[in-house]
């Protein structure tokens, strides 16, 4: 088999992703770490790098539609390359979710309550994204397919930090600022829980590069309770 | 529907040679087109002459196993081969018209059996040439001799000619690999057109064409046939290695 | 090799193929001078449309006229559809086998034997143990026999020159081999054969050896009426009065003037075919 322009040509896709995928890694933990530790300017760092992470993402996705103008891939070549297009947009998703946290780490004026869960949730999808990445490094399916029983200790991680806040709630009824915050934490749980959803979807397109079946994360998670 | 299917088919061109296509068994639909694509010399262009038994005419040929047309095998004892001809005709690599006028040659096949009347003829000889997408061009200048059309358009010329006679399978081998980009595009659309009413085997060594024009694929390797399916799933999630490395240009 | 050299060594090439080229236009040339020189003076109205009279020394060359085409039609009547049939068997239906081989051999040797020893052939064969006797049929048959292998191997070579693309067409529109043969083979061979036939028809007509014993004549009263006649022919003619006449002087400028007449016939009759073949290759 000789190694055609198209190897070479996917191969610096591949490696721009990930890279994107370490952009947004960083900016997830960044982001995480401003919001436990209120430290406002790791918080614009995130914000700014953001555009970074878009500038990146769209020349992804313009390399790859000139490709395939070009070469009209097939197989394996058109594969990867619409995974790496898609990829890209979840990994743009992250980045922004990412952003979304840092900015509410900027508009909390007071201390929070401890919420125990809301650190390791925050590494727990920092993990299925570098998971992810190095099952397509690898062109492990099987590795890949594991991203998402993770996305089940999301959601359960999520409804730690929702009955964490509840509880906080509770205790903070008569101070009204920390009232607020701790519902503003609320919504952080959920933009977690999202990009660990889009973390599942990046897992979804690995897997379909590799083997080509289009498999659905709902598949190998533990069932929902009706 | 199944119109056309191999079972077992092999082909030898002679007693030491290795055998030019080993066991292939494949099912044509009615009414569809499918391309044969592999490699130069797997075997694809001695596939399709020996559904219209034109490897009769190759000495010392040895065809082994069965080819159904609607059920009957092609190569059992008392079969008609000229009638056989009839139904499954063929369009060449180079396009190649008789030396004589336009007319003359869309008409040479229905003319064979005899008995045809003159205006019956000329019906034939309009409505081929219409089928074939080369009636305009042609309809004032039907007594001049074929040799005066361009490239693109003898094959056109030589597509009518093959319809002519109403066949129910056309084969073709390679048919624009001698033509340019502009004729090239026209033929194809054509093609597209006749799966309408005729069923489309075609050997293509290009393998865009076979995935613009054809429904499905079958992938030929040094005699065997490795892959046969959907065009669609075929381009894009292939079953076996060989075919990807081959579609994706990797070896071949 | 220097620009010098090189310039030079294809000069002197072109001017020895010319030269060669000068000298073998030069002696056609001297030839035809030296005829014309001769017979024209013997070339008349008179000369070609007159039975000779008078032991060859007045008259003209009509008898031997009418004879030579006479001769080509009866050797070429034999010898177009025999050839033609051998040359469709050999390119279209012969395989590679011993019998092929032996009969492409047999045609090829028949083309070295010597005129003279065809003669004897054709007495001993056609008048003498086929009892035809000395006539137009046997010394037109010994002629087809001396044109066979020329007129098989030019039809052969057209039918071979025809494309194989034209068979497999035909073939794949449903048509028996005789039917391709026939419809598509041999009218797309038909300007190579009608070739053939010009050049047997040119070597045919100015034949002499293989005529002499079989039919031809130094002195015939009147045109040969029937296939059993004798015959005058113009190329025995020609030797005839060059040898055997019996006023030299009187005759000699006859038997040049029967030699143009007999390269004017010859040519004539080329003309027409290669008109013929360019009006048909036109169509």
């Amino acid at each position: 088999m000789i190694e055609t322009h198209m190897d070479r040509e996917l191969e610096s896709l591949f490696s721009g992703t990930y890279e994107l995928g370490g952009l947004c890694e960083r900016a997830l933990v960044d982001a995480v770490r401003a919001l436990s530790q209120r430290d406002k300017k790791l918080a614009r760092d995130v914000i700014i790098g953001d555009d970074k992470i878009d500038e990146l993402a769209r020349e992804i996705n313009i390399t790859s539609f000139q490709l395939i103008a070009r070469y009209q891939p097939v197989a394996f070549d058109l594969r990867s390359l619409e995974a790496v297009i898609r990829m890209a947009l979840d990994l743009e998703r992250i980045a922004d979710l990412a952003a979304s946290l840092a900015r509410t780490a900027l508009q909390l004026e007071v201390p929070l309550p401890p919420i125990p869960s809301l650190r390791p949730m925050g590494e727990r999808a920092v993990e299925m994204l570098n998971l992810a990445m190095s099952s397509l490094a690898e062109r492990d399916a099987e590795k890949a397919a594991r991203v998402f029983a993770m996305d089940d200790a999301m959601d359960d991680y999520e409804d730690s930090v929702v009955a964490e806040l509840m509880n906080a709630a509770m205790d903070t009824r008569e101070d009204g600022a920390r009232f607020a915050g701790t519902n503003r934490l609320i919504t952080v749980a959920r933009i977690l829980e999202r990009a660990g959803d889009h973390v599942t979807n990046i897992a979804e397109h690995i897997c379909y590069m590799i083997t080509g079946v289009r498999v659905k994360a709902s598949a190998y998670r533990r069932p929902k309770p009706e | 529907m199944t119109i056309l299917r191999t079972l077992g088919l092999s082909l030898s061109y002679s007693k030491n040679a290795p055998p030019a296509l080993r066991q292939i068994s494949l099912d044509i639909e009615e009414r569809s087109v499918t391309a044969l694509i592999g490699p130069s010399g797997c075997g694809k262009s001695s596939f399709l002459r020996c559904l219209n038994r034109m490897n009769d005419f190759v000495r010392g040929a040895r065809v082994e196993g069965r080819v159904l047309l609607d059920g009957e095998d092609i190569y059992a004892p008392n079969v008609d081969v000229t009638n056989l001809r009839r139904r499954v005709g063929m369009v060449f690599q180079r396009p190649n018209p008789f030396p004589f006028s336009i007319r003359e040659n869309v008409a040479y096949g229905p003319k064979l059996p005899g008995g045809k009347s003159r205006a019956a003829l000329e019906e034939v000889v309009e409505r081929s040439l219409r089928a074939a997408a080369i009636w305009d061009e042609v309809k004032d200048r039907l007594d001049e001799p074929a040799a005066s059309l361009s490239g693109g358009q003898q094959q056109r010329l030589c597509i009518a000619r093959a319809i002519a006679v109403e066949p129910e399978v056309l084969l073709m081998d390679e048919p624009t690999s001698a033509l340019d980009p502009m004729a090239t595009a026209r033929v194809e659309e054509l093609v597209r057109e006749l799966k309408k009413d005729y069923t489309v085997v075609i050997v293509t060594h290009n393998m865009q064409q076979a995935a613009r024009v054809s429904d499905s694929t079958a992938f030929f390797l040094t005699g065997e046939l490795i892959e046969a399916g959907d065009t669609d799933k075929i381009f894009t999630t292939p079953s076996d290695k060989r075919t990807e490395g081959y579609i994706t240009g990797r070896f071949g | 090799m220097s620009r010098r050299t090189r310039a030079l060594l294809d000069l002197t090439a072109t001017g020895v193929l010319w030269l060669c080229m000068a000298f073998a236009a030069l002696t056609l040339g001297s030839i035809l001078l030296f005829l014309v020189s001769r017979g024209a003076g013997a070339l008349s109205w008179e000369f070609i449309s007159e039975p000779p009279r008078d032991g060859m020394t007045e008259g003209g060359i009509l008898t031997p006229i009418v004879g030579t085409v006479q001769l080509i039609l009866v050797s070429m009547g034999f010898a177009f559809p025999v050839s033609l049939a051998t040359a469709v068997y050999l390119s279209e239906y012969a395989g590679s086998g011993r019998v092929t081989r032996v009969i492409r051999l047999a045609v090829r040797s028949l083309a070295s034997v010597p005129s003279v020893v065809l003669g004897l052939f054709g007495f001993a064969f056609f008048c003498a143990f086929l009892r035809f006797g000395a006539c137009l049929l046997s010394a037109g048959l010994t002629l087809g026999c001396l044109a066979l292998p020329t007129l098989v191997a030019a039809s052969e070579a057209a039918l071979r020159d025809v494309p194989q693309d034209y068979r497999d067409a035909s073939y794949a529109l449903g048509a028996t081999r005789w039917q391709t043969i026939r419809k598509v083979v041999l009218p797309a061979a038909f300007p190579g054969i009608i070739t053939g036939l010009i050049l047997s028809i040119g070597r045919v007509g100015g034949e002499t050896a293989p005529i002499i014993f079989t039919g031809a004549v130094f002195f015939a009263p009147g045109f040969a009426r029937s296939l059993f006649d004798s015959v005058m022919a113009l190329p025995y003619h020609v030797y005839v009065l060059a040898t055997a006449g019996t006023r030299i002087e009187k005759t000699v400028p006859m038997q040049y003037g029967a030699i143009l007449v007999l390269l004017a016939l010859v040519l004539g009759i080329s003309m027409t075919g290669i008109v013929a073949r360019a009006r048909l290759r036109r169509k």
